[in-house]
């Protein structure tokens, strides 16, 4: 996986879910990184606050954000100059407090259209008053929810607990699910978007029985993971598998520092 | 002259009234400005001069205005005045020389004012003989002090200059008035760019010297022992002269606690930062954020508001958003304030500023009312036809309600002591040119629709909004033409621009995708050809149910385009707006209170659709008002015709509007008819539905004349 090959993705994902993610942000940085424009590699502390995601959104700390509900997508991808990836960090951090349902998500279009025109009342999504859903709500700060895909090869690692591709999930700080391989950015968006927005995903992505409306263009899209190389038995184990990455788990091990001993 | 007390204790202040009226017997036909109390220049201690004069072709003046008689006075020394009751004063020489030292630095800080002015320091005694004082008081007949006694003579203060060039005298008018931090471009003596392209004319217009008018003077620095109602249409800077007002305020009265509340999330830092803006200009210091509440009338997920933090301050649960609804599913605000209202509010501010008064609900100028100690010094700015559903302005009996004697809490009648007017209204829009702020009147109002969908009625309301009858009247079936005088939208950029592009544009495609092309099209040749900084370009969707699709579109291009962009508010409080570096692709809420050099105005197809062309008419009006140079219209579909019928007729008029006066009982019943024309909308697309799904054979069950003429009927609406 190249920067060329990140940038492209990254474009067709944009492509692709036009109205669902907006304002891109991504950049390539030579050979070495591709990320977004005002990177300032700021971590928020811990936990993620609504605030958080809020600074991080009014400050461009983000690829895409989110066109249902404001939330962001980071993805980095780092190598080493000669075409091998070193470091990847993929997140989702959602636009609302931990504790409050999900934003209303896009419905089909003849109901929204339905509500406008029923007369009598005012749209509560899509319309002017579009705002108010974000309005009257805590003006204290609250634990907002996020996702967080790594990729780090160079980390210690502990085998089993500790794959060199895991996933990290608000509320689980010493948790890391093992991850088959590196998605590109295209999977990453498309895990994201069924994962979170099923009905959004559902009107563009699939048909009436939930099943893909064309198939080839999701076997395009998950040619090109990064099946990783590592000892960890992820066949033995419950993991995330990645497309395109099943195989990851019988490579060969590459070579690695001696862990620490306990 | 313009003479403007900022406070109505100039009503009691005899020696300044007296001293005013000696000059203003020399100063009366003079071109200038004076102020009772201004707020700017002061002291280290915080005083401030009486009175402050600027008069053309005569060097400035501040003046201390004393009532004591002679023989009230122990001793006149340098640094102190000691009365006979024991009472020491500063010495009015020690602090005029700090008001001219301050004046005098603040004049120079422009280059073109340097050297050109020497501001004066006055002493004015109304109550003492000259003789008698200088008799008593020998050592204080100077050459540098200049004085007014009960003679009134004031020969001796008025000291003429060299005649100021206009560029000159409008620096030195833009300082007295504090309207320096509105200058958008640092003044330069570099000569203007040749208009040739948007970007350099919109430059050129921007180097125009900031200045108030005589309205606006009034509005920002006037601070009213009660309520003001603050009238004006889009443009005529209502927001900014508020700030202005609450840095004033914050600087004569630093204890006191001010809170100042609006409707539009992406104001929030452009009102924060106003005030620092201003407030710095004058104090050069920061402004206390613990005295000033800038708030959201609800407020945010981040952010407190006024109804949140009032009931806080209640110990009370607040209503979220979902109970809110439950309570009144089209006003769920509304709803929050009732519920507000339905517990004791005790007094906690001083001062309570509203802008965009127009989009609050009566019950939260109640709330204010209570929230406000006595004498509730609210003011508010209501936006002239910002929303043409109700064009006529609320009274504030409507808004404030009665009092348990049945009279009305705020009444707007008559002045406060000190001439300041409870009711201002601003007529001059600035923002707009003159033929742009003529497209949103006219297609807002309908006037050249297939009917006016809503009307002025009164000429004094048309005036309001700077409009006069040229012929006609206003009457059901007459023949009216109004005129728009050119002094009423001063902006200039249609003289300044000598470039190809026209001020007022208008395209229609047959699909929505043409239309994307071609906006992305338009804005890469604004950017790159036309000079114009991205952030300087909106644009506002009109659709607002395809929004997001509809401005994903265009984001698209013009990324590949390589042209940043943002789509303001995605679902959310975001007040980022006119981010450095992208285009704003917003709707028409989230554009509210912004402006831009450049406007598109996209799915314009909306204005002649049945269900939602009222709605669609007052997003257009918003929208089109936005901008303070270029608006482009565009537009798909078969319903793009009319629309494109109805431009044309207004263009082919300006600056004129020539129609057929409206019977107003008819418009009323708009809002009614609106709500069937959308119920009739929603019946006939489910009876459409319905047809399409009938089983295969099924339709054919049809009387056939009746299949026939359906589809005759199809045929000729399309």
């Amino acid at each position: 996986m190249t920067p060329s090959d990140v940038m492209g993705s990254l474009l067709s994902a944009f492509q692709d879910w036009n109205g669902i993610l907006v304002d891109p942000n991504f950049v390539r940085r030579g050979d070495l990184e591709v990320s977004w424009s005002q990177d300032t590699r700021d971590y928020p502390g811990s936990p993620l606050m609504l605030s958080d995601v809020v600074r991080l959104s009014d400050t461009g700390q983000y690829s895409f954000r989110i066109a249902v509900d404001g939330s962001l997508l980071q993805i980095r991808y780092c190598w080493d100059g000669r075409s091998a990836l070193t470091k990847v960090g993929l997140s989702y951090l959602a636009r609302r407090a931990l504790a409050d349902e999900p934003e209303s998500e896009l419905v089909a279009h003849s109901a929204e259209e339905d509500e406008q025109l029923a007369g009598d009342e005012e749209p509560a999504a899509g319309d002017d008053n579009d705002d108010d859903d974000d309005l009257l709500g805590v003006d204290e700060d609250a634990v907002a929810p996020w996702i967080r895909l790594d990729y780090d090869p160079l980390a210690n690692r502990r085998g089993v607990l500790h794959h060199d591709t895991h996933l990290h999930v608000v509320g689980f700080p010493r948790t890391r699910l093992a991850v088959s391989g590196v998605p590109t950015p295209r999977q990453f968006v498309e895990f994201v978007l069924s994962a979170f927005y099923p009905a959004a995903y559902w009107a563009h992505r699939l048909d009436d029985e939930f099943l893909f409306r064309d198939r080839r263009l999701i076997d395009n899209l998950n040619e090109r993971a990064y099946a990783t190389t590592s000892r960890t038995p992820l066949d033995a184990m419950t993991h995330v598998a990645i497309p395109g990455c099943m195989l990851a788990a019988r490579a060969v091990p590459a070579e690695r520092k001696p862990s620490r001993k306990r | 002259m313009q003479f403007v007390a900022t406070l109505p204790e100039y009503a009691d202040d005899l020696a300044s009234s007296t001293t005013w009226g000696a000059l203003d017997a020399h100063l009366h036909d003079v071109e200038g400005v004076a102020f009772y109390k201004h707020p700017v220049i002061k002291t280290a201690s915080g005083a401030v001069p009486d009175l402050t004069v600027l008069p053309r072709g005569f060097e400035p003046l501040t003046v201390r205005c004393l009532p004591y008689r002679l023989d009230e006075l122990a001793d006149c020394g340098d640094q102190t005045w000691t009365l006979l009751s024991g009472t020491t004063l500063e010495s009015p020489f020690v602090l005029l020389e700090d008001f001219v030292y301050a004046l005098r630095a603040r004049l120079e800080s422009q280059r073109d004012l340097r050297r050109a002015l020497h501001p004066q320091a006055v002493v004015s005694l109304p109550n003492m003989s000259r003789v008698d004082f200088f008799r008593k008081y020998p050592h204080l007949e100077r050459g540098d002090l200049h004085f007014i006694f009960q003679d009134l003579d004031t020969s001796a203060a008025l000291t003429r200059t060299k005649p100021l060039s206009e560029s000159q005298w409008n620096s030195a008018l833009s300082v007295v008035q504090n309207a320096l931090p509105l200058q958008r471009t640092p003044l330069s003596t570099l000569p203007p760019e040749e208009g040739l392209t948007i970007g350099a004319a919109m430059r050129t217009v921007e180097r125009d010297i900031a200045l108030l008018d005589a309205e606006q003077v009034k509005v920002a620095h006037q601070m009213p022992p009660g309520p003001q109602r603050i009238r004006g249409l889009a443009g005529t800077g209502k927001t900014v002269l508020l700030a202005m007002k609450v840095a004033n305020l914050h600087q004569h009265f630093p204890d006191k606690r001010i809170l100042f509340t609006f409707w539009t999330q992406s104001l929030y830092s452009q009102l924060t930062r106003w005030i620092e803006l201003f407030f710095r200009a004058n104090a050069e210091a920061e402004p206390n954020w613990d005295k000033i509440h800038v708030q959201h009338a609800w407020g945010g997920a981040t952010k407190p508001g006024v109804y949140s933090s009032l009931c806080r301050r209640q110990v009370a649960p607040r209503l979220d958003f979902n109970s809110a609804r439950a309570r009144s599913r089209s006003q769920p605000f509304r709803a929050a304030c009732q519920d507000a209202l339905s517990r004791p509010i005790e007094p906690y501010y001083d001062f309570a500023l509203v802008d965009e008064a127009q989009d609050v609900p009566p019950e939260f100028f109640r709330m204010l009312y209570q929230m406000t100690h006595d004498p509730h010094a609210i003011y508010w700015a209501y936006d002239e036809l910002q929303n043409l559903s109700s064009v006529e302005t609320p009274g504030p009996s409507e808004l404030f309600g009665n009092g348990p004697d049945g009279a009305p809490l705020v009444n707007l009648d008559g002045e406060y002591p000190g001439g300041i007017e409870k009711d201002l209204v601003l007529d001059r829009s600035y923002r707009c040119p003159r033929d742009v702020l003529m497209l949103a009147h006219a297609l807002g109002l309908g006037i050249y629709g297939k009917a006016c969908v809503q009307m002025l009625q009164s000429l004094a309301s048309w005036r309001a909004i700077g409009y006069e009858l040229e012929s006609g009247e206003l009457e059901t079936g007459k023949p009216v033409v109004l005129f728009r005088p050119e002094e009423k939208s001063p902006n200039r950029v249609a003289k300044v621009y000598k470039g190809p592009q026209q001020l007022i544009g208008l395209a229609a495609f047959d699909s929505q995708e043409a239309e994307c092309d071609w906006i992305a099209q338009s804005i890469t040749n604004d950017i790159d050809k036309e000079t114009v900084a991205p952030e300087n370009i909106f644009v506002v969707a009109l659709d607002t149910i395809r929004a997001k699709a509809f401005l994903g579109a265009i984001q698209q291009r013009l990324w590949l385009a390589g042209k940043n962009s943002l789509v303001a508010g995605v679902s959310d409080d975001s007040s980022v707006f006119a981010r450095p570096g992208s285009v704003t692709l917003a709707t028409t809420f989230r554009a509210k209170g912004n402006e831009a050099h450049v406007v598109y105005v996209a799915n314009s197809e909306m204005l002649g659709k049945y269900a939602v062309e009222v709605d669609g008419r007052n997003r257009a009006f918003t929208a089109i008002s936005r901008a303070k140079g270029f608006v482009r219209l565009t537009g798909s579909g078969p319903s793009m015709t009319p629309v494109q019928a109805e431009v044309h007729s207004i263009l082919n008029d300006l600056p004129r509007f020539r129609f057929v006066f409206p019977d107003c009982a008819q418009l009323r019943r708009l809002d009614a008819e609106t709500g069937r024309r959308k119920k009739e909308a929603q019946r006939l697309r489910r009876s459409a539905l319905e047809l399409l799904r009938a089983p295969k054979g099924a339709l054919m069950t049809i009387d056939p004349e009746l299949r026939k003429d359906l589809a005759a009927k199809i045929k000729e609406e399309e």
